[in-house]
């Protein structure tokens, strides 16, 4: 655990340094968000409409950003390899990079989440709900792509070869992340989709750690 | 006054390797290799570019795998293996101080080991740099610092004295004679003859691939 704590740390220390990396990526989600009102037209009704799907879609892309130099940086300086071989477990080691990328990646998405859903024009029911389902999707995002990203370390064309590797693994997340946001903006409840959503969480929390360790394994190769 | 090294374990270490070979992109690069070493003892692996000295450094501490043979390691604790090798593993973006805190921290060492190991090999100059903004031999101390911070009692080394001057490659010299004397065991690999004795040397020369190769 304090090891876990100390990745953690090193991390979000690394992030502070190259915050540029951080703002990149919220900025992106936001200027994308911001683009639909400007091509769709501000008729009432139809932002509403498509506002939980723009916000989740855009949140994946965003995502897939940052993904792509989760492992590739320690990999580059020769960490990785000093990571591996260290008194740590490598499922440990994934777990804390994976932490600390939702904590600059997805919370930060979460919170900007509220404001651009007033420019899609949500009803404000909608608001908690939208902050709920991101919170608990968003974790989810970060532990799959940890096992994409680990999978085409050193791949040549990384760029392009990681988005085809996790996109079609991101659709339960969209879809069970949009309904639950739409559902409950309609005033249903929506229990149930969160309980899907809280579902995928655990089960992806169980299995993409150690997926991912052995997927850097084999890159290290 | 020479600074003490932090505390090993005293328990009797045998690594034994018996019969190694390795494969990289379908070519055998070396075969039939074994050697064994008792605590107190250095192995230097010699040999050409291109023999597999950083291949079979690599699959000593587990980062690849061989192609057949066995290694055994008493006590059976891989956590007992430090490994250093080309790259030198430092964050660019942190300072040398930072990147030093964080090996302790994660090797489980002691705050004082920190201290210990700047004094070794005296970084308390460039302590507050950021990693990248020094040259590759700074970069080189910092990264084998590492080595004195954790109570592993088994060393892997790659090529550590590149890019280091005569001074320091006698820093290096004396902080591998005083692991090995104090009981630990180091194998590194090389092309400079080390300013100690190694009591253990292989050329990988002398294990070249037999199995002849399948032509495609």
């Amino acid at each position: 655990m304090k090891s876990f704590l100390t990745l953690i740390g090193r991390d979000l220390r690394l992030s502070i340094k190259h915050r540029a990396d951080t703002i990149m990526v919220a900025g992106f989600f936001a200027i994308t968000v911001i683009l639909f009102p400007f091509g769709i037209g501000p008729e009432p009704g139809v932002l509403e409409r498509v506002g939980a799907g723009i916000l989740w879609v855009t949140a994946l892309l965003a995502c897939l950003l940052s993904l792509d130099h989760l492992f590739s940086d320690d990999e580059h300086d020769g960490t990785l390899d000093l990571l591996l071989t260290a008194p740590v477990a490598p499922t440990t080691v994934v777990a804390a990079k994976i932490t600390a990328h939702w904590l600059t990646t997805g919370l930060p998405l979460t919170l900007l989440a509220p404001i651009l859903g007033v420019a899609l024009q949500m009803p404000s029911e909608s608001t908690a709900p939208m902050i709920l389902a991101l919170l608990i999707g968003t974790p989810t995002l970060s532990l799959i792509g940890a096992v994409g990203a680990a999978l085409t370390l050193g791949a040549r064309r990384r760029g392009v070869l990681l988005p085809l590797v996790i996109l079609p693994l991101y659709i339960p997340v969209l879809i069970f992340g949009v309904g639950a946001i739409d559902t409950s903006g309609m005033g249903f409840d929506a229990g149930g989709l969160f309980a899907v959503l809280g579902g995928f969480l655990l089960m992806a929390a169980a299995l993409c750690p150690w997926a991912a360790a052995v997927a850097l394994r084999l890159a290290s190769e | 006054m020479v600074p003490t090294m932090s505390t090993r374990s005293t328990a009797a270490i045998t690594f034994d390797v018996h019969n190694l070979s390795a494969r990289r992109g379908g070519r055998t690069i070396f075969e039939n290799l074994s050697f064994s070493l008792k605590d107190g003892s250095a192995l230097m692996v010699t040999g050409p570019n291109g023999s597999g000295k950083s291949t079979l450094l690599r699959i000593l501490v587990g980062l690849l795998r061989s192609e057949a043979g066995t290694i055994t390691l008493t006590p059976e604790d891989t956590t007992e293996i430090c490994y250093a090798g080309h790259r030198d593993g430092l964050k660019g973006g942190l300072s040398v101080l930072e990147n030093l805190i964080f090996w302790s921290r994660l090797y489980g060492a002691e705050q004082d080991a920190v201290n210990q190991a700047v004094n070794r090999m005296a970084l308390d100059t460039v302590l507050e740099m950021p990693a990248d903004m020094l040259s590759a031999g700074w970069r080189r101390r910092a990264g084998l610092a590492r080595l004195a911070l954790g109570s592993a009692s088994i060393w892997i080394l790659d090529e550590p004295y590149t890019a280091l001057d005569a001074e320091n490659v006698d820093r290096i010299d004396s902080l591998l004679n005083e692991h090995v004397t104090a009981g630990g065991v180091v194998v590194l690999a090389t092309h400079q003859a080390p300013g100690f004795t190694p009591n253990h040397k292989i050329n990988m020369a002398d294990y070249p691939a037999k199995t002849p190769e399948v032509e495609w």
